[in-house]
């Protein structure tokens, strides 16, 4: 188990800088999860 | 053999250590728009920014920046900074390729570490020329690069689309695939909400904008 939560956490230190590099916001076709969440005005 | 990871005092799984050698193995040969020596250099730039130090490599000096802050600094990042890069030479699709390149080494140093073991050597460069293969699809949409089909995690470095499928081989292996990821009962031996958390809590401390 503590094997799979180091490969998650290096997984998003991959993903952060990515995403954070190439200022890629999430796409229109999942703003429907924030409206989920309750987070903001979509969905 | 490269990333035998003897030292590690966590089980690896067999398909994670095939695929960081993988990941090492494209690291080292021709890219699409970088040599396989210009991708190593670009990693060892990053991994020395990490301490803030000059990797002193032969690397041109815009790239050595990008390497750097995309390493270092990513949360820092500004599309007013990512055009300046173009004004000074660099294409937008060398630019996704450091992205690209940056981030795996982070991912595979981050797993090491964290695994117990030593950190790896970096490759040794492999001769050929990059294959150039544009991806004539991408349009300017919100991100600071180019995409296709549109924005998001999953199209961020699609530009360049061996980049873009070495980062889903990557994350198939240490998080979850695509398929898995929509898939929300999925889980393997962590549940989907201790994964979840762990991603929270990486990218709060990183600061990751997303």
């Amino acid at each position: 188990m503590a094997a799979a939560a180091v490969g998650v956490c290096a997984n998003f230190e991959m993903m952060n800088r990515i995403l954070d590099a190439t200022g890629c916001p999430v796409p229109d076709s999942l703003h429907f999860v924030a409206g989920l969440l309750g987070i903001t005005g979509h969905g | 053999m490269a990333l035998e990871l003897e030292a590690a005092v966590l089980p690896v799984p067999d398909g994670v250590r095939a695929e960081l050698r993988r990941e090492w193995g494209r690291l080292a040969a021709p890219g699409t728009w970088l040599s396989g020596e210009e991708r190593v250099a670009v990693a060892r730039e990053a991994r020395a920014a990490r301490t803030f130090a000059d990797a002193h490599t032969e690397l041109e000096p815009v790239l050595v920046e990008a390497a750097q802050s995309v390493s270092a600094a990513a949360n820092l990042i500004t599309r007013e900074w990512v055009a300046d890069l173009l004004t000074r030479g660099m294409t937008i699709e060398q630019y996704v390729e450091v992205v690209g390149i940056v981030s795996r080494v982070a991912a595979v140093d981050a797993y090491v570490r964290g695994v117990g073991s030593a950190e790896e050597a970096l490759p040794d460069s492999e001769p050929g020329e990059p294959t150039r293969r544009r991806n004539i699809d991408v349009r300017p949409r919100a991100a600071f690069v180019p995409t296709d089909p549109e924005d998001g995690a999953r199209y961020a470095l699609s530009a360049v689309p061996a980049e873009e499928s070495a980062r889903d081989q990557l994350h198939a292996q240490l998080y979850l695939s695509t398929p898995q990821m929509a898939d929300l009962t999925h889980q393997n031996e962590l549940s989907r909400a201790q994964m979840e958390l762990l991603a929270a809590r990486v990218s709060f401390l990183n600061d990751c904008f997303y």
